[in-house]
């Protein structure tokens, strides 16, 4: 390709947000990592392999899978023809119903014909839906490997660690984003898949509502420009990291996913990106203490990624650096960044409710009012005006600032899943130099 | 970008492959003038809150979510101030008038009419049920009036990790630190709301339902956790 590329090193912005000050004898430094995909990246060399892993189990017989044909339909319409697609279904075991290729208008007839006869019947085993897309993927390296994967129910048909077997196999070939349709699904099962492979899981109500899905699904994926980006993060010698989160747009833990590329260096993959697109992640370090004067470069985080030459590019930004200072000073020290305590208490809403909608189903009405209650309180305080609708479906607010709920008597599993699904969704922390989303 | 460069030192002696900090230990390499950190931290929010003083009474905020200055009650959120300070009747003799606004509202000295109703918070080991000798109650605490001078006031236990700081503080482990609220309504009634606490809330012996107003009246009594009991009383000739 002889497309003009932008200065590979400009391709994202990285700035760290902390308290640089510790107090003598302190030893845990906290960070949060925002990074910003360049907005001006030229059009990737790189083409789009879009797959679509369809449940056709007895369960989705009906409107169900006359709606997910509607749907693929309207989502390779809007496929550019330089993308690549394929559709899997799966039962127990799978069928690739439209073999990978380019979405030329021919191709795009020929895939709406073999549509036609995906019957939904048996048994529903998601591993192997995952693993012939993954034979399917393999074959196309240099593609962005990007999955839309649908059920509508349990994975009954083969036991939990098959699929855990088979993310592992997938991990780095491509990313996911999973639906489920109706509420006979685990929510569980659907985001152990879409967080083994870098997605986001989703309710669709209706079977009306999966072709809009598939709509937002096909932009997403046809945004993505660059693969495989991984977020370096360098230590001194005599530190270790402690955690290593994603927490913008959702909370994503990667701490068991660090790949050791040098004594002092790990790297986490992050999957693809497209231009504009912005990701905060937090960082937990423990470095050596030091005393007062004592000053030092706790991580040096930067970005890495093939570039379109095939060279590996390595982005890093003075802004980006995690320092330590110990200072005697108890009023720098103590001092907590504004952008690490927002994310703190998204955190911490993450958690209120989970564990809230737990002891709710558990039976424990007053924990669950008071889980519920701190997360309103939490939704309400940092703004994040999405929570506080999804949990208003669930408690009755009496007072938000206070935290003061009252459980809603009857609740529709809709919402219960939905709010345990997005949970993790937070809210960007406002910037000092600009807005947040 | 920094590029590696051969023959740097840091200050503990390891081979640097960059020129910033010490590629082995992260120490501020010598010549390249180590940026200091940023001399405030990187968010300009937190420190504003942070070195805040309370416009009314100029107290240092206690911290940057607490709504209302601790001498003075000034509302940092609607920037209101704080009701006119309330004499308490067990309360010292009111200090010369140059001295400065003690903290607590229970010290301030200038008497007006403002606060119609006021709660006794007394420690009452007969209430235990189940005494722990491992956490006996406090010996010799008196008892502790407050006025019910804000349209809000948290009842609980005090938790500095977590930012809870009640407006009516209580010594009680068997007390939430978000236990109740007491609320001042319209026409001069007041009323508690249980918050979901651990134990619960009885007033006159009767247990409240979480989230569930309970208007009071004078001589009520309220009592959470061990040994905590609150009294409620219309304080006298105040008021219309």
């Amino acid at each position: 390709m002889t497309v003009p590329q932008p200065d590979a090193a400009q391709a994202f912005t990285i700035e760290a947000f902390q308290n640089p000050y510790l107090a003598p004898g302190s030893d845990r430094v906290d960070a949060i990592v925002c990074v910003t995909a360049s907005g001006t990246a030229a059009p990737s060399a790189r083409p789009l392999l879009l797959g679509f892993v369809i449940d056709n189990s007895g369960s989705m017989h009906g409107p169900r899978i006359e709606a997910v044909r509607r749907a693929v339909e309207t989502a390779i319409r809007l496929l550019d023809e330089r993308a690549g697609f394929f559709v899997v279904a799966f039962n127990g075991y799978a069928r690739v119903v439209v073999p990978p290729a380019r979405a030329t208008e021919d191709v795009k007839r020929r895939a709406l014909a073999a549509l036609q006869d995906v019957l939904a019947n048996d048994g529903t085993a998601m591993s192997t839906g995952l693993a012939a897309a993954r034979s399917l993927f393999a074959r196309s390296p240099e593609a962005i490997g990007q999955c839309i994967f649908l059920t509508d129910g349990r994975n009954e048909s083969e036991s939990a660690s098959e699929v855990e077997l088979e993310l592992r196999r997938c991990a780095g070939l491509f990313t996911c984003d999973c639906w489920g349709v109706g509420t006979s699904w685990q929510v569980g099962e659907v985001q152990e898949i879409a967080r083994g492979l870098l997605g986001k899981a989703s309710l669709i109500p209706e079977p009306a509502g999966i072709e809009a899905a598939f709509q937002d699904a096909v932009g997403k994926a046809q945004s993505k420009s660059m693969k495989n980006v991984r977020f370096r993060v360098w230590t001194p010698a005599s530190a270790e990291v402690i955690s290593f989160k994603q927490v913008s747009p959702t909370i994503e833990d990667f701490t068991a996913r660090a790949g050791q590329v040098g004594p002092q260096v790990r790297e986490y993959d992050t999957g693809s990106w497209g231009p504009g697109e912005a990701r905060d992640y937090q960082v937990a370090l423990r470095v050596r203490a030091g005393g007062v004067g004592d000053q030092m470069l706790a991580a040096r985080p930067s970005l890495v990624f093939v570039g379109p030459d095939g060279a590996e590019v390595e982005v890093r930004a003075p802004a980006a650096r995690v320092l330590a200072s110990w200072t005697a000073d108890e009023t720098l020290s103590s001092r907590l960044d504004s952008t690490v305590a927002h994310y703190n208490g998204q955190d911490e809403l993450a958690a209120a409710i989970q564990q809230g909608l737990e002891a709710r189903e558990q039976g424990n009405e007053a924990a669950a009012t008071t889980l519920l209650g701190r997360a309103v309180q939490l939704a309400h305080e940092s703004g994040n005006a999405d929570m506080t609708t999804r949990l208003k479906k669930v408690v009755d607010v009496v007072d938000p600032s206070a935290g003061t709920v009252l459980l809603k008597k009857s609740v529709s599993k809709v919402a219960t899943m939905d709010l345990e699904l997005e949970s993790t969704t937070t809210r960007r922390a406002r910037r000092p130099g600009g807005e947040g989303r | 970008m920094t590029q590696p460069t051969a023959g740097l030192v840091c200050p503990n002696g390891h081979p640097s492959e960059e020129s910033d900090y010490c590629s082995v230990c992260g120490a501020p390499m010598p010549g390249t003038a180590a940026p200091a950190p940023p001399a405030a931290p990187a968010s300009p929010d937190s420190a504003a809150a942070t070195a805040q003083t309370c416009p009314s009474c100029g107290t240092p905020r206690a911290d940057a979510s607490a709504r209302f200055c601790e001498v003075c009650r000034y509302d940092y959120q609607t920037q209101a101030p704080g009701p006119p300070p309330v004499v308490v009747e067990s309360a010292p003799p009111a200090p010369g008038p140059a001295a400065p606004p003690a903290p607590g509202p229970a010290a301030a000295p200038v008497p007006t009419g403002h606060a119609e109703w006021e709660v006794t918070i007394a420690v009452d080991p007969s209430l235990d049920s189940e005494p722990d000798p491992g956490t006996p109650p406090p010996p010799d605490v008196g008892d502790r009036i407050f006025p019910i001078d804000l349209p809000e006031m948290l009842v609980g236990r005090r938790d500095d990790a977590q930012h809870i700081r009640p407006e009516i503080p209580v010594i009680d482990p068997g007390v939430s630190r978000r236990h109740a609220h007491l609320l001042r309504l319209s026409q001069g009634r007041v009323a508690i709301v249980d918050l979901a606490s651990a134990n619960g809330t009885a007033v006159n012996g009767t247990g409240l339902v979480a989230g569930q107003r309970r208007e009071l009246a004078d001589g009520d009594v309220v009592t959470i956790g061990r040994w905590t009991r609150i009294t409620v009383s219309r304080r006298g000739q105040v008021g219309a």
